[in-house]
């Protein structure tokens, strides 16, 4: 036993493993040379996922059983041909592609932000912003129409990274129950596997659009859901029908229209004890570790209040930033905790945040990190 | 390799497609041969074609020294090789 971490960059993908204790780790060579890696996931019958993209040859997925062998799938979510692309999403994208991509385009997948193994159903979010399933492990997928037409569909509005599907979570107990969220249009709740779907953001004071960063629920408890809002850090204790703000403890900066909270996009719940963390930001401008200190912070206590956790992090000033898909949890006891940096390092404490190491590399920027028992 | 017109792919594209940068194909149009190229190594169809069916906008194909990117319909015969590229630009 122990843990793979799968670490994916703008410039290829890292596995790093140990043996139970985590105290040394095998780092191997950067693999997918080239692509960005821009998320990963494993299903109940250990096979392990990547999404990859490139600006000139689009998305893909590749599988393995063994780590070792990788074989690219031959289908990935796609949008139907007539699809009409959202003429915001479609500018964002196209300041980074050649001229002539714009706001008349077709929809398209651009990138795969998380991939999300619900039983026996893989689910993809991307951008632009849509959901999608695979129950033949990647081999077809299927467009979820209930959400990606929704009613709502034309209000949805892009936010600072484009229109994108990021979060997916699902209660085990119950498959019938799934969340999403969506930049900039907030959570959405499903109660019966995927055919409707509700808003969920009643509390999040943010106006017409809740621009939602990142979601996490605890598994035992999986109404408890923690939710990084670009304006703050909420809770909900009922599945989402509520929020509330839990700030006490976490740095508060200030955003561009002179709003205060705690800004961020990742967050993590450690799946045996509850507890759940979070990588803040110095505010919208910066997006970089408040006064240049790279602090991960903890709550044990459902949220009332966090706490600081820096031992082993560097004591130099460090400005970087920790992505949405960059933080991660392994599922043994005492927890480890992962965080990868826009710098390229990678962080790792084996006792639940306590202390952390940094691991020997040094990597293209860090879009999404995974910790896997192997 | 089997096919009269060889397609050679970028490391980058190969290294994600079973490793072969030289395929042979079949096909008397540069589309024709595309189509038998996505035929016989069928994951590169996701990056060659987008949702529309069209060439990817970035995707660049040259055969023998003509760039040829709009042109499918262009006759293609035994001894040929497409180059497919991508644009890569900045400093």
């Amino acid at each position: 036993m122990g843990v793979m971490l799968v670490v994916g960059t703008d410039k290829g993908g890292m596995l790093l493993r140990a043996d139970d204790a985590r105290e040394r780790w095998l780092v191997g060579d950067l693999g997918f040379r080239g692509w960005r890696v821009t998320a990963a996931a494993r299903d109940p019958g250990g096979r392990t996922y990547l999404a990859v993209a490139l600006e000139s040859f689009g998305n893909a997925i590749l599988a393995s059983d063994d780590l070792e062998s990788w074989e690219q799938l031959e289908a990935a979510p796609r949008w139907a041909p007539g699809d009409r692309g959202h003429p915001d999403h479609n500018r964002m994208i196209a300041s980074t592609t050649p001229p002539g991509t714009g706001a008349d385009e077709p929809r398209h997948v651009d990138q795969i932000w998380t991939l999300h193994s619900a039983g026996k159903t893989l689910y993809a979010g991307v951008s632009e912003a849509g959901l999608f399933r695979s129950d033949d492990r990647g081999k077809s997928w299927q467009s979820v129409e209930s959400l990606n037409e929704h009613e709502t569909r034309p209000e949805w509005i892009p936010g600072f990274g484009g229109l994108a599907l990021h979060c997916v979570l699902s209660d085990a107990n119950d498959p019938q129950r799934l969340w999403v969220g969506i930049s900039s249009y907030g959570v959405f709740r499903s109660d019966d596997g995927g055919r409707t779907w509700a808003r969920k953001n009643d509390g999040v004071d943010e106006g017409e659009t809740f621009c939602v960063h990142g979601l996490a629920h605890d598994p035992r408890n999986p109404e408890r859901i923690f939710r990084q809002e670009h304006r703050g850090m909420f809770r909900s204790v009922d599945a989402g029908d509520h929020w509330e703000l839990i700030e006490d403890g976490l740095p508060v900066s200030e955003l561009s229209d002179g709003g205060r909270c705690s800004f961020g996009f990742a967050v993590q719940v450690d799946p045996l004890t509850g507890y759940a963390y979070s990588f803040p930001l110095a505010g919208d401008d910066f997006r970089y570790s408040p006064e240049g200190r790279l602090r991960v912070f903890r709550t044990r206590d459902g949220g009332e209040r966090w706490e600081s956790l820096d031992r082993g992090m560097p004591a130099e000033p460090s400005y970087t930033s920790v992505l949405r898909g960059a933080m991660s949890i392994d599922r043994m006891d005492p927890c480890g905790v992962y965080v990868g940096t826009t710098s390229g390092q990678v962080f790792a404490s084996r006792d639940r945040g306590d202390s952390w190491q940094e691991l020997p590399c040094t990597l293209p920027k860090i879009l999404c990190v995974e910790a896997f028992q192997v | 390799m089997s096919g009269a017109v060889t397609v050679r792919l970028p490391r980058i594209l190969a290294d994600l497609a079973g490793g072969e940068m030289r395929i042979g194909v079949d096909g008397d149009t540069l589309g024709a041969a595309l189509d038998d190229l996505v035929r016989k190594r069928p994951a590169l169809g996701l990056h060659l074609v987008d949702e529309s069916g069209a060439l990817r906008r970035h995707v660049l194909c040259f055969c023998n020294d003509e760039f040829t990117r709009t042109r499918l319909d262009r006759p293609v015969h035994a001894g040929d090789t497409i180059t497919i590229l991508h644009s890569v630009s900045g400093g």
